[in-house]
């Protein structure tokens, strides 16, 4: 069991990697990411050692965040208009040791060209004198929506992890507050709330082992801030509970130090760092993935994957398709009472595009949705864009009828319809996310003429067979899409 | 312990100074500075008995030093009532902070408390603002009836104040009536608050991390090398707990650089104050460029910083060797207390009186004691004979009359403290207590016991922990577990049932076996070792446990988790293993079915943790996996 803390990772000089469908893209390098911060329209995360990374499109990270302290394992909140940072720090007797100190400070503003960048100094809100059941560094903050308090859990696996209150004001300590232990054997824990269950969120495996680290993160749940969190058989985390969260992928290992980022009103996701990426010399980094709820439960989802996809409406289970003839497979029909079972069988061909292309208008062509026959006009092939950038967790997409370049674009009117070749416009530009129930939601990257960049107009369905674009809401299904 | 020391220490004081002067050393061994810093070894020269002097001389010298400066008949230290006492600058006729700030850090490193708290109280009396825009800070100079000759500060006190108190808390802790950590951090956090208002600045300048030569508007605009012991923010970053490890990482590593470009190539030489460039001091045409009395300190402070920290040992030994060529070249017994940073002397406009005392230049122990000290850092020959010289240098009045026994004394005092290994790094001792065996177990007090509510198996007899060193658990294959855990420890290790008290053997080492209650439903051998003053890391402990069933209980499971590894046994039959950096937690590990039988059974683990804590819990659970209780424990 380890708890190698004060890892220092390196953060510069590093090579330039193609895109990896695990992780952020450009640098993200990074040892127990606070929770993602937005500020100034720019994303921010702290790491261990100081410093940590910056994105102007929540994709795209690189060194450049600034967090003085040192120490290891911050997390953020943003409190009113300020935002509150806490970490840890190891004192370290010449043995090492767990005598280990928390502090919290506020700035104004994460972004270091802003004239409001300015940390106060810090306070010590949390300590564990070496030798009790307490190791007081990796803390995660939570400001209670239900009751306006802050919380605060912290510890490692060298004894319990605890929970104070802090004042959501001064960042400081209630004064008298005593200390919960809610856990044992966990590190970098983390606490969040949904519909009436706080969540505690805890990591366990070994960490700091590249790409052997099992660190793999859990969660408990309880209706009382202060526990105990119960697990989905009825373990308490006291006891060693937890629910799987995330663990590894098959090229990245070790996810710890939850975060959870909430986007919109059921568009959620999570970040933590792999240990290990395979596809990055194995290095710790960055890395955002949805974030879904089953049962109650978070559990992490896949990034969204390239490939060739029907895209079907959550509505009615329809496919989105080009508004083009529907051409008839031909096909020997015979009356199934005459059928003689001993003939052979025979495998019939799909449609293919060329069967069909012809056919189709040669310009800009409509869209709807319709039975889903598996042909060509209902076949879309998703590539990111690299040069596009992205948006919280992934890049935007191009969404072409397979085998052509014809794109799905946003129109003026706020419409949707296709264009025959893919120019690179913004409107042909697409944001895939997975809410939190496991569907996804299609939204341009602009519309023509609205205000840029679009985060509401999403692909809906007007109708059965209507898709336009329109108001984002996660309560009716109309904004909700699959992909198979 | 402690209180033994101090009578010991008094007695030495009190006694007569044994005769430990002018002694022959050997003169053949050379001298060799060490590449590693006591921050890394915990280790420290002593320079003395290196060069042959007896070890009880070294101890001997020391505390007559010690004396002469708090006891003496020309003592700096002067005690006021039951609890204040102050250090006086004789010759200014005043109490200085760097003399306050210098006893504190002598008396912790004396593990002298009664003088330390002394004089921290009455620097916190007289001394420190304790509010208003100055609050935090202290005045730098008092009359000895405590009445300030200045409001402002000189920033060397409040270093050697906060250093001084972060030691004294990692010594002494902070529960026994002065709270040091909190005092130090209280004189921190204020610096960091001073924003120029009322012309008060931070201590340490904000642009270049370089300590200020007094924190207000004028002193903050240039440093002082003599104020310059990166060691020292090394001790803060990790002990003043305050939340600012890397600014005063960073803070070290600017003050090392700083000292580079102050220190003169060729002479090693520096002015009395700079730059933060490194650069001297220019007022019109005058440029201020005099080695003088602050500067004395630099060769010792540099040192200081080798011997602890070591980060920057090629130049240190440079410098080391440069500086004492210098004075070297000068006559050993000859060269004076103040030169051109060019190596020429000043002229009369240049040279600094001190005290009453008519301006003259003297050849000084306090530099003496100094450039000896630089000793630590150098290999060359000639630097046995500053040590010599420092050795066989009497503390008296020179021969115009001149008698510093503050500055010169005290220079000599820390000088022999370093040279000798007795001015160290002070580590934490005592902010925690180990908790008590008792705090997570109790001795067995009936005959029988039961499992708990939820079936956990309390009561088992533990074995000491056996020394299996392991580094990290990332090891703890299924394979290498079975050779671990099927190793022969002690004879019979599969069928011994011990008992309370009984003893085994493994190699050299004789382990007892505890018969414990545990008083939470998990074990925690972490805690059981500690508790006994064990061994807690790369450990493998055995626990056994006696099951009595009445009947037959068939379809049961034995159900474990373990931090880290283990294997179990029920009736001598390998049952389970838990293998991997594993973690505990409840019914991690299930049993196959087995029976437990009518009558006796023995239930025997062993569970192997490099770092980590180690504990279990065990239960047996029906097929439902419901706890199964209808049965006794008896380990009595």
């Amino acid at each position: 069991m380890t708890s190698f803390h004060n890892i220092f990772i390196a953060l510069s000089a590093m090579l330039t990697l193609s895109q990896s469908a695990n992780a952020q893209i450009g640098q993200p390098y990074i040892h127990d990411p606070s929770t993602i911060m937005e500020c100034n329209g720019k994303y921010f995360t702290f790491g261990t050692g100081g410093g940590g990374l910056i994105s102007d499109d929540g994709w795209n990270w690189k060194s450049g965040a600034v967090r003085p302290g040192g120490g290891a394992a911050p997390d953020a909140i943003k409190i009113g208009d300020r935002y509150l940072i806490a970490y840890g720090n190891s004192g370290g007797g010449l043995n090492g040791g767990h005598n280990a100190h928390i502090f919290t400070m506020w700035n104004k503003s994460l972004d270091p060209k802003s004239p409001d960048f300015k940390f106060t100094e810090p306070i010590e809100v949390a300590s564990s004198d070496g030798y009790e059941d307490n190791d007081a560094i990796d803390p995660g903050l939570l400001l209670d929506p239900t009751s306006g308090k802050l919380w605060m859990s912290y510890g490692t696996y060298f004894g319990n992890i605890r929970i104070v209150e802090l004042d959501p004001k001064t960042g400081d300590r209630i004064p008298g507050n005593k200390p919960v232990d809610i856990a044992i054997d966990c590190e970098a824990t983390d606490l969040i709330y949904r519909d009436g269950w706080y969540y505690l969120l805890g990591t366990h495996g070994t960490c700091c082992d590249g790409v052997n680290s099992t660190y793999n993160i859990v969660v408990g749940r309880s209706q009382n801030i202060l526990g105990p969190y119960i697990d989905n058989v009825g373990r308490t985390m006291f006891e060693g509970g937890g629910r799987m969260v995330i663990s590894a992928n098959n090229r990245a290992v070790g996810p710890g130090h939850f975060g959870r980022e909430i986007i919109d009103n059921g568009v959620e996701v999570m970040s933590c760092h792999y240990e290990a990426d395979f596809n990055r010399s194995g290095r710790s980094v960055l890395a955002i993935r949805p974030l879904l709820w089953k049962n109650g439960w978070p559990v992490a989802g896949d990034s969204f994957k390239e490939g060739d996809y029907a895209i079907i409406s959550e509505r009615r289970g329809y496919a989105l398709e080009l508004s083009v003839d529907f051409v008839r497979i031909p096909q020997k029909q015979q009356a199934f009472w005459h059928i003689n079972p001993n003939d052979p069988i025979e495998s019939l061909p799909n449609q293919q595009l060329a069967d069909v292309i012809g056919t189709w208008q040669k310009g800009d062509i409509s869209v709807r949705t319709n039975d889903y026959m598996c042909r060509p006009n209902q076949l879309w092939t998703i590539t990111a864009i690299p040069e596009a950038g992205g948006y919280l967790g992934g890049p935007y997409y191009k969404i072409t009828i397979k085998g052509t370049n014809r794109a799905l674009t946003a129109t003026a009117n706020a419409e949707v319809s296709t264009v025959p070749e893919f120019t690179g416009k913004l409107e042909q530009q697409w944001r895939i996310e997975q809410l939190t129930d496991g569907t996804y939601r299609i939204m341009p990257r602009v519309i023509p003429g609205k205000a840029e960049p679009n985060t509401h107009y999403v692909l809906y369905s007007a109708g059965d067979s209507t898709p336009t674009l329109a108001l984002y809401d996660f309560n009716t299904d109309n904004s909700k899409w699959n992909f198979k | 312990m402690k209180n033994v020391k101090h009578i010991l220490l008094s007695i030495i004081i009190a006694c007569p100074v044994l005769g430990a002067n002018a002694a022959t050393p050997d003169t053949q061994t050379h001298l060799v500075p060490w590449t590693k810093g006591a921050f890394q070894t915990n280790n420290y020269r002593n320079l003395f008995v290196e060069m042959g002097y007896s070890k009880k001389q070294v101890d001997n010298k020391l505390n007559e030093v010690f004396k002469e400066v708090f006891y003496g008949p020309h003592k700096v230290y002067f005690e006021v009532g039951d609890s204040m006492a102050y250090i006086s600058d004789i010759k200014n006729h005043d109490v200085r902070t760097e003399g306050m700030s210098y006893g504190m850090m002598i008396a912790v490193q004396f593990d002298r408390k009664d003088i330390f708290d002394k004089i921290w109280r009455w620097s916190k009396k007289y001394m420190q603002h304790q509010n208003g825009p100055r609050g935090g800070y202290f005045g730098w100079s008092c009359k000895t009836d405590g009445t300030r000759n200045s409001e402002g500060s000189a920033s060397d006190g409040e270093l050697y104040y906060i250093t001084s108190l972060i030691f004294a808390a990692n010594r002494w802790g902070n529960d026994t009536g002065i709270n040091y950590r909190k005092e130090a951090q209280k004189i921190i956090n204020c610096s960091f608050l001073k924003n120029g208002e009322n012309d008060i600045m931070p201590l340490i300048d904000k642009q270049t991390n370089l300590i200020t030569f007094t924190p207000d508007k004028f002193g903050s605009r240039f440093t002082d090398p003599s104020y310059h012991i990166p060691a020292f923010y090394d001790v803060w970053s990790r002990w003043a707990y305050d939340g600012r490890t890397d600014f005063w990482q960073k803070a070290a590593a600017s003050s090392r650089e700083y000292l580079h470009k102050v220190v003169n190539s060729t002479t090693a030489l520096n002015p009395d104050i700079s730059n933060y460039d490194g650069t001297p001091i220019k007022i019109r045409d005058y440029v201020m460029n005099t080695f003088r009395y602050d500067s004395w300190r630099v060769p010792a402070n540099i040192a200081l910083d080798y011997q602890w920290s070591c980060t920057d040992m090629k130049w240190q030994r440079e410098y080391g060797e440069k500086i004492q060529n210098f004075f070297y070249s000068k006559g050993i017994n000859t060269f004076v207390d103040q030169y051109n940073v060019d190596g020429t002397l000043p002229n009369e406009k240049e040279i600094l009186a001190a005290g009453d005392y008519p301006k003259a230049l003297r050849h000084s122990i306090g530099l003496l004691a100094t450039t000896a000290t630089a000793s630590l850092m150098c290999g060359h020959d000639i630097s046995r004979e500053f040590v010599n010289a420092l050795w066989n240098a009497k503390h008296e009045p020179s021969p115009d009359g001149y008698f510093d026994a503050y500055y010169d004394g005290l220079l000599r005092l820390f000088a022999f403290m370093q040279l000798s290994g007795n001015y160290r790094i002070i580590p934490p001792l005592h902010d925690g207590k180990e908790p008590q065996l008792e705090t997570y177990f109790s001795k067995c007090k009936t005959r029988d016991a039961a499992p708990d509510d939820n079936g956990f198996i309390r009561r088992w007899t533990l074995l000491e922990p056996i020394d299996k060193p392991n580094v990290s658990n990332a090891g703890f294959t299924d394979s290498y577990l079975r050779d671990a855990f099927y190793h022969e420890y002690f004879k019979n290790q599969q069928t011994y049932v011990p008992k309370d008290g009984s003893v085994v053997k493994i190699g050299s080492n004789k382990l007892t076996w505890h018969s414990m209650d545990s008083k939470q439903y998990n074990v925690k051998l972490f805690r059981l070792a500690s508790g006994l003053g064990k061994q807690t890391y790369g450990v493998l402990f055995w626990a056994v446990t006696i099951i009595d069933c009445k009947e037959d209980i068939p379809n049961a499971r034995l159900a474990v988790g373990s931090n880290s590894a283990s294997m179990w046994w029920l009736n001598g039959n390998e049952t389970l293993l838990l293998s991997g950096d594993r973690r505990m937690v409840k019914d991690d590990c299930v049993s196959q079915r087995l029976t437990l039988h009518k009558g006796r059974n023995i239930l025997r683990g062993v569970v192997i943790n490099g770092p980590g804590m180690s504990n279990f819990c065990a239960r047996f659970v029906d097929e439902s996996g419901k706890p199964i209780k209808n049965y006794t424990i008896n380990n009595m």
